[in-house]
């Protein structure tokens, strides 16, 4: 019977966890998907004021620790070799990174393809449209959020505890 | 004299069929080759002592152009972003200049249909034709004039050829040797004399020089005089109005300077009235002539300029 009893209650925290899990991916990917926004003003800075070049730009980025999330900048920068175009890095490194979600490798995909390839005015201009895109993905994971957050972790618990229930 | 070609540091810049022709280039030619052009729709060209032959796939270079390499649109494009490091907007200047310096001080020049705004050349879109620049250093090509002219102090020289005769790598070379000894300001306009790379320069320029890398040079020159306190001022290409006003003020300072400027012939130099302003002001106390072709990397003449400016007109 002890071992029964033990055997439900991890069932019921094994299931509880799995479902805080899910809640706690939705908030991840937000909180990349704001950093990310971040990142899209700081390449503004960098090419308004500084004129650095995209191989630069990569290089201040990995440098501020508060990007160590956006893992693709660091295999961004692993990728770049000579006679390797950035674009081709930029998009190999998109494709590795496995935390991002298709949405956002589209958006970022794009934006890689944009770097660089106008001039300063162009780039400004390129740069506040990907803001907008990212402010759009921010709101629809936010909503997301809202609407499954509490769901997933209110049926991890009662998932366990309903399965506990028909074991007893 | 030992010769330091960049030629294997801009085979990256072009296309995967023209790296590899490039690659197999032998050794010799290699060190030979001064420019490379590409042409859109046209052989890629090899040019070694004012010679243009064409590549071939196999890395041979020929007189016959039916068994050249031919340069697509997308070898131009691929070249273009290259030498603009994927990122066009951090060479605006550059562009309207027409030329970019990559690594290595090596200058790629940029033929394209102009955008104009407000009567000056904006950009460049539309490039039709690149042409890669090889610099190399020729350490030691500078010491003979260095040891006979500058035994004592520094002085004022001006350098003069005609274009493809030496001019930049003779002033690599003696900026390298004076400034071991005095102090030095270099104002690296184009990036060729000390070829900055990410703040360091890539070329010997001595243990004595700072360098203002980028900066028009009438600007950097006051710059340097008032932040540097040099002895020596050197750059490259004076010609215009902006170059000699900021030399001319750097020669009411004090400061010693030396320059290249194009002119095949002391004749030719003379007819230049923004130089021969300088040389009244005794901006220089010598002039020396380079010669090109055949006697590319000799000096073909040295001329001593008197205080005021009453040197030959018929040199």
């Amino acid at each position: 019977m002890m071992l029964k009893l033990i055997g439900i209650m991890l069932l019921v925290c094994a299931t509880g966890y799995a479902g805080i899990s899910a809640s706690t991916l939705l908030k991840e990917h937000i909180t990349r998907l704001e950093l990310t926004r971040k990142m899209i003003d700081e390449i503004t800075i960098l090419i308004r004021h500084k004129s650095l070049t995209v191989t630069e730009i990569v290089d201040e980025l990995i440098s501020n620790s508060i990007y160590t999330e956006l893992a693709f900048l660091q295999i961004v920068k692993s990728e770049i070799a000579p006679g390797i175009p950035f674009h081709t890095a930029w998009i190999n490194a998109i494709k590795k990174d496995s935390k991002l979600l298709v949405e956002e490798k589209i958006e970022l995909i794009s934006l890689g393809n944009s770097l660089g390839s106008s001039d300063t005015e162009g780039q400004m201009s390129a740069l506040t449209i990907y803001k907008d895109k990212f402010n759009l993905l921010i709101k629809k994971a936010n909503e997301n959020y809202d609407k499954k957050g509490k769901l997933y972790r209110s049926l991890g618990v009662l998932s366990g505890v309903f399965v506990a229930i028909l074991l007893i | 004299m030992k010769m330091i070609s960049s030629f294997d540091k801009i085979t990256d810049y072009f296309s995967p069929v023209i790296k590899q022709a490039l690659i197999k280039i032998n050794e010799k030619d290699k060190k030979d080759t001064h420019e490379i052009r590409l042409r859109i729709g046209r052989p890629v060209c090899i040019v070694s002592f004012g010679q243009e032959r064409f590549l071939t796939t196999d890395g041979d270079i020929t007189n016959d152009s039916h068994l050249a390499l031919i340069v697509n649109q997308k070898d131009i494009e691929h070249s273009f972003k290259a030498v603009c490091d994927y990122s066009i907007h951090s060479f605006s200047r550059e562009l309207s200049q027409g030329f970019i310096t990559i690594m290595g001080g090596n200058r790629v020049g940029i033929a394209g249909s102009a955008v104009v705004k407000e009567q000056r050349v904006d950009t460049v879109k539309y490039i039709n034709g690149l042409n890669f620049r090889i610099s190399g250093q020729v350490i030691g090509c500078a010491e003979n004039i260095f040891n006979k002219l500058f035994t004592q102090s520094s002085i004022g020289l001006l350098i003069a050829g005609s274009p493809g005769s030496g001019k930049t790598t003779f002033l690599k070379d003696l900026c390298r040797l004076v400034a071991k000894r005095w102090r030095v300001s270099i104002i690296d306009e184009r990036g060729e004399i000390a070829a900055i790379h990410r703040g360091e320069p890539q070329n010997d320029i001595g243990n004595k020089s700072d360098v203002f890398d980028g900066y028009p040079k009438a600007e950097g020159i006051e710059t340097a005089i008032r932040v540097m306190n040099p002895e020596l001022i050197i750059c490259d290409e004076i010609g215009n109005k902006s170059d000699v006003e900021a030399l001319v003020r750097t020669v009411n300072s004090g400061v010693k300077i030396i320059a290249t400027t194009h002119a095949g012939t002391l004749a030719e130099l003379y007819k230049k009235i923004y130089i021969k302003k300088l040389l009244e002001l005794g901006a220089f106390d010598y002039i020396i002539i380079l010669g090109s072709g055949s006697e590319l990397g000799m000096v073909k003449e040295i001329q001593a300029i008197p205080y005021g400016g009453d040197y030959n007109y018929d040199a």
